[in-house]
């Protein structure tokens, strides 16, 4: 049998020295300050085998996502237009420098006076989040392209699909790609913290509704529920980008 | 002639580069451009290629012209196989076809089957440059222009890639113009050598490489007399003159 790859000895490590934290702070404090570790995964089992997970989890993952999707097409037919006619790049980089130094939180209020308690907030708020860095990152990358790659078509005549689908539009997604994987990670915490202030629906709903009832059990349930969905979300991001990373076009 | 520059004028970035340069390539044959760096062999090469306007002169080309550039210049994102096919993609042909043919140019280069779906980034330098002369050549361009080709290649690549291009030169009607520093190189490779001199440039030496070396102790021999003739010792060995461009 092989052997177990040492960082991942020292990662299980990590994890179990969290645990013991975490049982230490149950043992000192008490359970108002944190419920014991084994009673909140019985709880996060139970949540599992009642069903009530599901709702909530796919009312964040549709939030995140959304948002992202919203913010992520505004971001780049913005970032199209900026690159194409310059006077408007300007401006459109003013108001995208503003909207990208914007605290969430800021948003996140802002939008609740908009559109109302349990409205569009956490959609909207993924999305303004989004929509700049992808804007930014398009800008850039329409910026960045290549002269000598440019040069390489023009003397081989290339036709302009050719230069636009072999030079053009692979320089601008090596330039997006990064971005919005960045852009997605955060689309995942934008939600959840967008939930929680609006106490609507979601896991950012049931975690605020379990801590206004005071069941630490059931909000640290939740806040596992999360993490786990967080985790799962990168893990998958980073499995989508390595084959892209490494593709050689077979 | 097929190919030519006629008093070509070419300003770059406010200084005039070439300046009633005259240069005529036959349909077939090889010809190395020698001459300082920073002189304007790559700008003549450029003009040669329609990549920079002339300010003056006229350029006559009569075929289809491939460029290998100084640096290997392979597209990051394509393997190995589908850069050495951008040139025929390029002339309207369809995916598979390219590969074909780009598989074909890149046995006769000598880069290994194990590499070709490899990326630029994991090929090694002279791999690149293969790629870069399987790509030109791939094309089955009238006139191929070569800026350095075999700079940085051990002496067995170099040695194949010039038997390849000689072979292919002889096999049909191809003009060469290729920029090199190397003089040995130059009479292992070529027809005529011109040296370009003077600010703003033009063609100050043109001589045939007659008869031709058939081996690498007569290329030494006959690169030893061309370095020793006055005018090509006067342009290449002085150097005093620092050219930016």
């Amino acid at each position: 049998m092989a052997p177990v790859p040492r960082r991942i000895v020292f990662a299980v490590l990590g994890l179990l020295t969290l645990l013991l934290a975490w049982q230490a702070a149950f043992v000192r404090g008490g359970p108002f300050v944190m419920p014991r570790p084994a009673d909140t995964l019985w709880r996060c089992l139970a949540l599992v085998r009642d069903g009530a997970l599901w709702r909530p989890v796919a009312l964040t993952a549709a939030h995140a996502l959304g948002g992202f999707a919203v913010g992520a097409w505004a971001g780049l037919l913005l970032g199209l237009a900026g690159g194409a006619w310059r006077d408007l790049g300007a401006t459109l980089q003013g108001v995208s420098t503003i909207a990208l130094g914007m605290p969430p939180i800021i948003w996140i209020v802002l939008a609740l006076f908009w559109f109302g308690p349990q409205g569009a907030t956490p959609v909207f708020v993924v999305a303004v989040g989004v929509a700049p860095v992808v804007f930014a990152a398009t800008m850039a990358g329409l910026h960045d392209t290549s002269p000598a790659l440019e040069e390489l078509a023009t003397a081989f005549g290339a036709s302009w699909r050719q230069r636009l689908f072999e030079v053009r539009v692979p320089q601008l997604a090596v330039a997006v790609a990064p971005a919005l994987a960045t852009a997605l990670g955060f689309s995942w915490k934008i939600a959840l913290m967008a939930e929680v202030i609006d106490a609507g629906d979601g896991i950012g709903g049931a975690i605020a509704t379990a801590r206004a009832q005071l069941d630490m059990v059931d909000t640290m349930a939740w806040v596992v529920v999360a993490l786990a969905l967080l985790l799962g979300a990168d893990a998958l991001l980073a499995l989508a980008i390595r084959p892209a990373a490494g593709r050689s076009r077979p | 002639m097929r190919f030519a520059l006629e008093q070509a004028c070419v300003r770059l970035g406010g200084r005039i580069v070439l300046d009633g340069l005259d240069l005529a390539l036959a349909r077939r044959g090889i010809t190395v451009v020698m001459g300082l760096s920073g002189i304007g062999k790559t700008t003549l090469l450029n003009a040669m290629a329609g990549l920079v306007p002339l300010d003056g002169g006229r350029r006559r080309i009569d075929g289809r012209v491939a460029m290998v550039f100084q640096d290997a210049r392979l597209v990051p994102w394509q393997s190995a196989l589908d850069n050495a096919g951008f040139g025929v993609r390029a002339l309207g042909a369809g995916k598979a076809h390219a590969r074909e043919q780009a598989a074909a140019w890149l046995a006769r280069t000598g880069l290994a089957c194990e590499h070709w779906y490899k990326r630029p980034d994991a090929l090694s330098g002279g791999m690149q440059r293969r790629v870069a002369l399987a790509r030109a050549l791939a094309v089955v361009p009238d006139l191929l222009l070569m800026d350095e080709p075999f700079t940085g290649l051990d002496m067995a690549s170099c040695t194949r890639l010039r038997d390849v291009l000689r072979q292919w030169a002889a096999e049909r009607e191809l003009a060469i113009l290729c920029v090199s520093h190397d003089p040995v190189e130059a009479a292992l490779l070529a027809d005529r050598i011109v040296v370009l001199g003077g600010a703003p440039a033009t063609a100050r030496v043109d001589l045939p490489v007659s008869p031709r070396p058939a081996d690498a102790a007569e290329a030494y021999a006959f690169a030893a007399g061309f370095m020793r003739h006055p005018e090509v010792a006067a342009l290449l060995a002085s150097g005093e003159e620092d050219h930016p461009v």
